[in-house]
């Protein structure tokens, strides 16, 4: 029985090991910890394999790559292509897509082909959610939601059963501005008494002061920018933001 | 920006000059591996000989490897090739989901790159979106050198008539002044055709002496693996014989013809000898089994 039980694990971990190299979506494990997802759109575009091998090398479980079409969102940043190039250098890292791209449906092939872990759209760039959330399951592929300051969890409480992600905006993006912390605050305490085990991410100007409030709230991931990119301790900048740690400055915490 | 426009000079005399003569980077490569050598300009170094510098390659970064672009970069240059093309598409005026590529940031990446290193690089951006003078401010700002846009994403507006011609002076009037808009930013212009839109349509604006670069696509943009559509030769030749025509003329035309789509050792005779001045290819070069260098060789050789 032993033997056959070692046989098994061994064909079991040989399976995943071909799974991996056929680009087999990687699962995300569970929510109760804090994982780190740097956003690819801060790095510097001109060295994307050193600046995210970086990162990746500091503890950053995921890559965050927020793909803007100018119309959703009003930037255009970068697409499938990118995402297929990077995702040969990062075997085990968690591609988490954020598509901020209109009519989604049309687009979902191209991104799972390119190596995407996790797919979150916009409810408002569809007229059919479920349907989307359908397809990027069917892909093998996390699906997730992403929410805007003015959206309600109204919107995609239908599909939440079925989403293993949950984007929580702290900003408009594509746009910046002033961070809308006591609705995001309410939104996730609601969204994780709604589903335990969800990812919950929040994105848009988190850093290592308001981390902390935003995982007492009930988030487990968290998107960042340039403090980690430009930071020269990665490693040490990304501990920070998962324990939760708030910088002493001038012998106060802030 | 590192080319002049004369645009003081009456229409009909746009005469746009551009240096793409390099400095050595010796020296000051630093520890990054790249830069010991001179970066050779073809084109410059066939001027000085008194040769004639066209055509020449352009490459097409779309095929490159995007986690490492600096190299990706300096790979072309270091083949002679300080001319790139960089296909910034939305995925929305291109209804392919492949069609999304990149923004004003990696315009941005890549010009760092050239002041980096001491070099020049052109960078032609082919601006195939929705609502194309969204972002003439973002790529000026970023150091596109041009920008290409697309004819047919200016719109047609509605007439009274229903009288065909009409239809295009809508969008005459638009590239206008989108032109203009690019030119004020202090970048060139150029414009673009798909396979289906025909040359008539473009020659009026060519007449405005607002462009200097005309992009004829010879496949469907936004979907790969498409094969070079020959009607492309007919365009590349009957734009030659008006550009030849009009430079007869008493005031001079410098209008670059440029064919993107399917170039490869077989196509690259039949769109030199149609006229071409600049060959876009990408997949040829950045995935040739020898490398750049010699794909550029067999793109520009004339075969017997």
């Amino acid at each position: 029985m032993t033997i056959l039980r070692g046989i098994s694990l061994v064909c079991t971990f040989l399976c995943l090991e071909q799974l991996n190299a056929l680009g087999v979506p990687r699962a995300l494990g569970s929510s109760d910890r804090v994982i780190v997802s740097p956003s690819v759109a801060k790095a510097d575009f001109l060295n994307l394999g050193e600046e995210l091998s970086a990162v990746v090398e500091g503890g950053a479980e995921w890559l965050h790559f927020s793909v803007q079409d100018g119309q959703m969102v009003p930037k255009i940043s970068f697409g499938a292509s990118l995402i297929a190039s990077c995702r040969e250098k990062f075997p085990d890292t968690i591609f988490d897509v954020k598509l901020g791209c209109i009519q989604p449906e049309y687009k979902i092939k191209a991104f799972c082909d390119a190596g995407a872990d996790i797919i979150t759209v916009h409810p408002e760039s569809t007229l059919q959610l479920g349907a989307v959330i359908n397809m990027i399951d069917k892909e093998g592929v996390a699906p997730g939601v992403i929410l805007n300051p003015g959206t309600s969890i109204s919107t995609v409480e239908h599909v939440i059963p079925q989403c293993q992600v949950v984007v929580v905006m702290l900003v408009n993006p594509g746009y910046g501005g002033p961070k809308y912390m006591d609705q995001a605050i309410t939104k996730i305490q609601h969204l994780r008494a709604l589903k335990p085990d969800l990812h919950i991410s929040v994105d848009g100007g988190v850093n290592e002061k308001n981390a902390p409030l935003l995982l007492k709230a009930g988030a487990n991931v968290l998107v960042v920018g340039g403090g980690v990119f430009k930071a020269d301790d990665k490693r040490a900048a990304i501990d920070r933001l998962i324990t939760g740690v708030v910088p002493v400055v001038n012998g106060k915490s802030e | 920006m590192d080319c002049s426009l004369s645009d003081t000079t009456p229409l009909g005399d746009k005469r746009v000059t551009h240096d793409l003569r390099v400095r050595g980077g010796g020296g000051g490569g630093g520890g990054g591996g790249g830069g010991t050598e001179p970066y050779q300009d073809v084109s410059a170094m066939a001027e000085e000989k008194g040769e004639q510098p066209y055509p020449i390659v352009s490459p097409s970064l779309l095929a490159s490897d995007w986690s490492n672009i600096e190299s990706e970069i300096e790979r072309c240059v270091k083949a002679g090739l300080p001319h790139l093309h960089i296909d910034v598409f939305d995925g929305v005026f291109l209804d392919s989901p492949y069609a999304l590529t990149f923004g004003p940031q990696m315009i941005e990446a890549m010009r760092r790159c050239s002041k980096r290193h001491t070099c020049k690089i052109l960078l032609d951006v082919h601006l195939c979106v929705y609502g194309p003078a969204r972002y003439v401010e973002a790529m000026a700002k970023a150091g596109a050198d041009r920008i290409i846009f697309q004819w047919e994403a200016m719109a047609k507006q509605a007439n009274n008539n229903n009288n065909s011609t009409d239809d295009t002076i809508g969008q005459l009037e638009q590239a206008v002044e989108l032109a203009e808009a690019i030119r004020e930013h202090g970048m060139r212009c150029g414009i673009s055709i798909n396979p289906q839109t025909g040359v008539d349509e473009i020659l009026p604006l060519l007449e405005s002496g607002l462009v200097d670069l005309v992009d004829i696509l010879a496949v469907e943009p936004g979907f790969g693996g498409q094969s070079f559509q020959e009607s492309a030769l007919g365009k590349i030749q009957q734009l030659r014989r008006w550009i030849d025509a009009k430079g007869d003329e008493s005031h001079q035309v410098d209008i670059k013809l440029l064919v993107d789509g399917g170039i490869n050792a077989e196509t690259s005779p039949l769109v030199i000898e149609a006229g071409a001045d600049i060959l876009v290819a990408g997949t040829f070069l950045f995935k040739h089994p020898s490398n750049i260098s010699d794909g550029v060789k067999e793109l520009l050789s004339k075969k017997e």
